[in-house]
């Protein structure tokens, strides 16, 4: 097992897709134990795209693509726009609710990144916002994606480590809302300073905010429509996923934006979207038999009982230590072969699987937005054509906002649990 | 050249309709059961589709290079040693893509008797194979790039 790390450490370093790093490396271990069939692997790969409770992720990823392929983003804009529009700093306010909005149809911070960086930064740069602020406000704030129910870190986790994805879904919106907070707030504070302009003359009025709103109504409500039909577990998620997609077309027929090729483009967007997440977890599959056969997720819960025991600090220590891991691997990688390991360490500590799991999926989707490798953060720079120095110069705010809030909810789970406890433990 | 535009057509169609089909059947299964007419071969059918999805959208995935790598350490070596380490990570991948395909394809063989789930008639065969061909395609593009490699060195 040790031969197999070394060779997944190495081969990381070297520049291999992660995916090829944790395959080879899981190979090597079926290599080096002489008593196991090499059809194993091929086996494990495939056993993993037949378990149903992971049919969640390629339906929201269906769902989420389509939604923005079928006009939902642009009456969101509009809405977001109309509620935030007259703040001092506008574009960047309406950026942020934008952000939490995208984040109710949409599961994943790159794309919501790439989206609102093309979409809005255009803009933000005529009216003289700096480059490098608006790659990180974009950045940042479509972290809200991955707190804001579907989310699809969440759903790894969730159907990885068996832990409720109703619950997590309701414990993301705590933390999301208070980032979107903590965002709006550091924008106030940098517009105020540097003089950003707001979009509106004056606060919407209930009229203006009723009409924005009935524009919109399918797509502020998808969340909350979400939410409910898990509390009442007539379905489970996956069967939500798949209708998840259903809503996306009749959303798309309704506002008469369903073409049929749009719906390709939406189609060509998520296969290879699933391609790249289902591989990783086929191939993190062959890697996790040699690690549950080497034991090595009990012995990782040994070590947290025994030498750590407060539940509290070891939450700290795997957060801090995944914030730095996330500097460097992908976050996605990083749920998918870490869930296996952590869940039993969290459950032996004895927190709340819910409320770790939120915010190791957190934690972990920061380092999409961390030099030197950060997926979310390279598309918004190359979108807005600026360098990672400025990207820092102008993001270190949002970052620390992010960090206050993880921090926030560490100390008070109630952020995380006060949802899923009204919603489901009732 | 015709045949292999022709061919990856065929791999993103039969791809998107995998994924595609995949999620109605968990709709349209799960809207039986609520009515309390439960499909046994619905969720079944969708694994199946969701099996084929995944390994072709790897393919198409691996051929525009969105696979994640860390390569920052890359860009510190020179560029005649950066050629040579690229040459040998696609090495390995090809070598293991097709180590995996040839595993694969003898899984597929070994469970030919067996039926998939509770479809009778229906060999687990069908099922093993969205592996072996995943494998396979993705081996070949892997040695795709090896020769582009080859070619840009010359």
């Amino acid at each position: 097992m040790i031969l197999s790390f070394l060779a997944f450490l190495v081969l990381l370093a070297l520049g291999m897709p992660v995916v090829f790093a944790i395959g080879i490396g899981g190979f090597l271990f079926f290599l080096s134990q002489p008593g196991l069939q090499l059809t194993m692997p091929a086996q494990l790969a495939l056993s993993e795209t037949q378990n149903f409770s992971l049919l969640a992720i390629p339906t929201f990823i269906l769902a989420s693509n389509l939604m923005n392929e079928l006009g939902v983003t642009r009456r969101l804009l509009v809405f977001a726009h109309t509620l935030t529009g007259f703040l001092q700093g506008g574009l960047a306010q309406v950026s942020v609710l934008l952000s939490l909005l995208m984040g109710g149809v949409s599961g994943s911070a790159i794309a919501d990144a790439t989206m609102q960086a093309r979409l809005l930064g255009p803009e933000m740069v005529r009216k003289g916002y700096p480059p490098g602020f608006v790659a990180a406000l974009q950045g940042f704030s479509a972290l809200l994606a991955v707190a804001i129910p579907p989310s699809i870190g969440l759903i790894l986790y969730g159907s990885i480590g068996q832990v409720s994805i109703g619950q997590l879904f309701a414990g993301g919106i705590g933390v999301g809302v208070l980032l979107a907070a903590a965002y709006m707030v550091t924008v106030a504070i940098l517009a105020r300073r540097r003089g950003y302009a707001a979009e509106r003359p004056r606060p919407p009025g209930a009229g203006e905010l009723w009409q924005a709103f009935r524009t919109s109504f399918f797509a502020v409500v998808f969340p909350f429509l979400l939410l409910i039909s898990l509390r009442f577990g007539v379905f489970v998620p996956s069967e939500v996923g798949a209708a998840a997609v259903v809503y996306a077309l009749l959303v798309g027929l309704l506002y008469r934006e369903l073409t049929w090729e749009r719906v390709q483009r939406a189609l060509a967007h998520s296969v290879r979207d699933v391609g790249t997440v289902a591989l990783l977890i086929s191939m993190a599959a062959v890697l996790g038999y040699g690690m549950k056969w080497e034991m090595i997720p009990q012995k990782v819960s040994v070590f947290f009982l025994e030498t750590i025991q407060d539940p509290q600090i070891g939450l700290a220590l795997i957060l801090v230590a995944l914030l730095l891991l996330g500097t460097l691997l992908d976050s996605t990688a990083l749920i998918i072969l870490l869930t296996p390991i952590l869940v039993p360490a969290a459950k032996a500590l004895g927190l709340d699987l819910v409320y770790f799991g939120v915010l190791m999926v957190l934690t972990c989707a920061v380092g999409l937005l961390t030099p030197p490798v950060g997926l979310s953060m390279y598309s918004v720079c190359s979108i807005m054509g600026c360098g990672l120095g400025a990207y820092v110069r102008e993001g270190w705010p949002f970052f620390l906002a992010t960090l206050l809030v993880l921090f926030l909810a560490w100390l008070f789970p109630g952020v995380v649990l006060f949802l899923p406890r009204l919603l489901f433990r009732g | 050249m015709r045949t292999s535009s022709w061919a990856r057509h065929l791999e993103e169609s039969l791809a998107k309709v995998a994924l595609l089909a995949s999620s109605l059947l968990v709709f349209v299964g799960g809207v039986a059961r609520f009515l309390g007419r439960p499909l046994d071969w619905s969720i079944d059918l969708a694994t199946f589709c969701f099996a084929w999805a995944v390994f072709l959208g790897a393919d198409l995935a691996l051929k525009e290079g969105r696979h994640v790598a860390v390569d920052t350490l890359l860009v510190f070596l020179p560029p005649k040693v950066r050629l040579g380490v690229w040459f040998l990570i696609w090495g390995l991948i090809t070598l293991f893509l097709l180590i995996l395909a040839w595993y694969s394809f003898q899984m597929a063989y070994l469970s030919r008797m067996r039926t998939f789930q509770g479809i009778p008639e229906f060999s687990y065969t069908w099922v093993a194979l969205s592996v072996s061909v995943g494998s396979l395609l993705m081996g070949l593009t892997a040695l795709g790039k090896l020769w582009e490699l080859l070619r840009r060195r010359e």
